[in-house]
């Protein structure tokens, strides 16, 4: 059975913050994005450091160009990605997916709002 | 502490020593050299300096601040302090560290033997003056200098009573390999002393690297350190130094492990063939390299079903050694090898500390400390 966490009042979490914070035994970090609200757990996918208190950055992409030359950009204008401050592995904050390896993933979870209330969607316990 | 009710040694983790401290330690000449120095560094510099080991941000070692600050490279070079050695252990769950230097990483480039030596007479009296304290299992390592290897076994045989001493260390960069005849005199100080010998592998960075002018710290990171290792393995082997010295221990650090499989095979093949240019050997080189030490930092990632194929081959449980490297940006937490699922429950104690606590020389007291459960 699903739990339906209350986490925090979206006006203390302005676009391109987060907070730490632990819920239902889990330590949690609650993102805002431009386009709302992401919780991921507070565990590396690699070696279990603090993720979700490492900073933020913008994908860097790159591609060859017709004059066969490499040319880097930005996926995105905005800051969506958080480095784990252990070792630096970069993960997208909407999904929790490594951007180096894709099966890697940091645990994230669902976040439904009601009003100014965020709202976080924890699997329920194991009996 | 420990980790998992296991007696946790930690090899290799970096002290950030003040280089220009070691004067205070010297005498005659060297002394005043050193402390009217003009420079800054006395040693050349880590490519930290000019290339960004912290990742321009993405790593950090004040994880608890949050404000997107880029994070402060000293912090990550090396424990600054000696009370941050005990924070440390306690952050891993490491109950016996062996601490190496930072600066002094570079201490092979200095081409004057007896500046080199005076640097490493005046790096070991710091680091027994204060910064390690076997009784609460903080070690070090004596850095043998190898302009002049009669120098390096002098420097061995005036700390090695010393019980903060577990082992002699070669730093990296070498340009003569260790098979060579001319490193004699620091085996058979190791040897005489019953100290092992840690060959802690080096890293150039993309500006200094001795095989090509690389791009990023990626590239030069992926192949500098393993090649250094690669290079005075295969020497030492040739050359037959475990022949030569066959009561010394080898312990080869910072490249993980998949590196040495690979090369023991294509070794024994070239060997097979050419077996008259190495005839001290009596046996296959694949297996004088299973009785040196390899440390696992930093872990290779990969599907555990390959990794443990790697430590099949490498009779890992009984030739590996947990090393964490903190703080570097590459260190290993002890749960990295500690929770691997294939490890017997004797190879994960072997692995994480009872090999390390048989090789190196810590003190009675050390050895038998039982970690909590």
């Amino acid at each position: 059975m699903a739990r339906r966490m209350w986490a925090a009042r979206a006006s203390e979490l302005p676009v391109g913050e987060r907070i730490l914070l632990e819920l239902g035994g889990l330590r949690l970090g609650i993102f805002r994005l431009s386009d709302g609200f992401y919780a991921l757990e507070d565990k590396c996918a690699h070696q279990r450091g603090p993720v979700c208190s490492g900073n933020m950055f913008r994908e860097i992409r790159a591609e060859v160009g017709p004059d066969g030359r490499v040319r880097e950009r930005y996926a995105r204008e905005e800051r969506d990605i958080i480095a784990c401050p252990m070792h630096g592995f970069e993960f997208e904050v909407r999904t929790g997916v490594c951007l180096a390896d894709r099966s890697r993933k940091v645990q994230s979870f669902p976040v439904e709002m009601d009003g100014e209330d965020i709202y976080v969607i924890l699997p329920g316990r194991d009996r | 502490m420990g980790y998992r009710g296991l007696h946790v040694v930690d090899v290799d983790a970096h002290y950030l020593e003040n280089i220009r401290d070691f004067a205070q330690y010297l005498e005659g000449p060297a002394a005043e050299r050193f402390a009217n120095w003009s420079g800054r560094h006395h040693l050349p510099l880590l490519t930290g300096e000019q290339y960004d080991l912290m990742l321009h941000g993405h790593t950090r070692r004040d994880s608890a601040n949050v404000t997107g600050k880029g994070g402060d490279m000293a912090e990550m070079l090396g424990m600054a302090k000696p009370a941050d050695i005990p924070r440390a252990m306690e952050r891993l769950g490491i109950d016996t560290i062996v601490m190496f230097p930072t600066w002094m990483l570079m201490v092979e480039f200095v081409q004057n033997p007896r500046h080199q030596a005076d640097i490493c007479n005046g790096y070991i009296d710091y680091m027994l003056d204060g910064v390690v304290d076997p009784d609460k299992g903080v070690y070090t390592l004596a850095i043998a200098p190898t302009r002049d290897p009669e120098l390096g076994a002098r420097l061995i045989d005036r700390v090695a009573d010393n019980p903060a001493i577990c082992g002699a260390v070669i730093l990296g960069c070498l340009e003569k390999p260790l098979g060579a005849e001319f490193y004699n005199p620091i085996y058979e100080a190791a040897q005489h002393h019953g100290l092992p010998v840690v060959l802690h592998a080096n890293y150039l960075g993309p500006d200094f690297s001795a095989f090509a002018k690389w791009t990023s710290v990626l590239e030069a990171h992926t192949l500098d350190m393993t090649w250094h290792n690669q290079v005075h393995l295969v020497s030492m082997v040739a050359q037959g130094v475990p022949e030569r010295f066959p009561d010394l221990d080898f312990v080869f650090q910072e490249c993980g492990i998949t590196w040495i499989a690979g090369m023991m095979y294509r070794f024994d093949t070239e060997y097979m063939r050419r077996r008259l240019e190495a005839p001290l050997l009596r046996r296959l080189p694949s297996e004088y390299i299973r009785d040196f030490y390899f440390c696992t930092q930093p872990i290779e990632e990969m599907r555990k079903s390959h990794l443990k194929a790697f430590f099949d081959i490498m009779d890992g449980e009984n030739t590996f050694m947990y090393a964490s490297d903190w703080p570097h940006w590459d260190y290993d937490e002890p749960g990295a090898i500690a929770d691997l699922p294939f490890l017997s429950e004797e190879g994960r104690r072997k692995i994480m500390g009872e090999t390390a606590l048989r090789v190196f020389r810590f003190t009675e007291k050390t050895v038998s400390l039982k970690a909590d459960a």
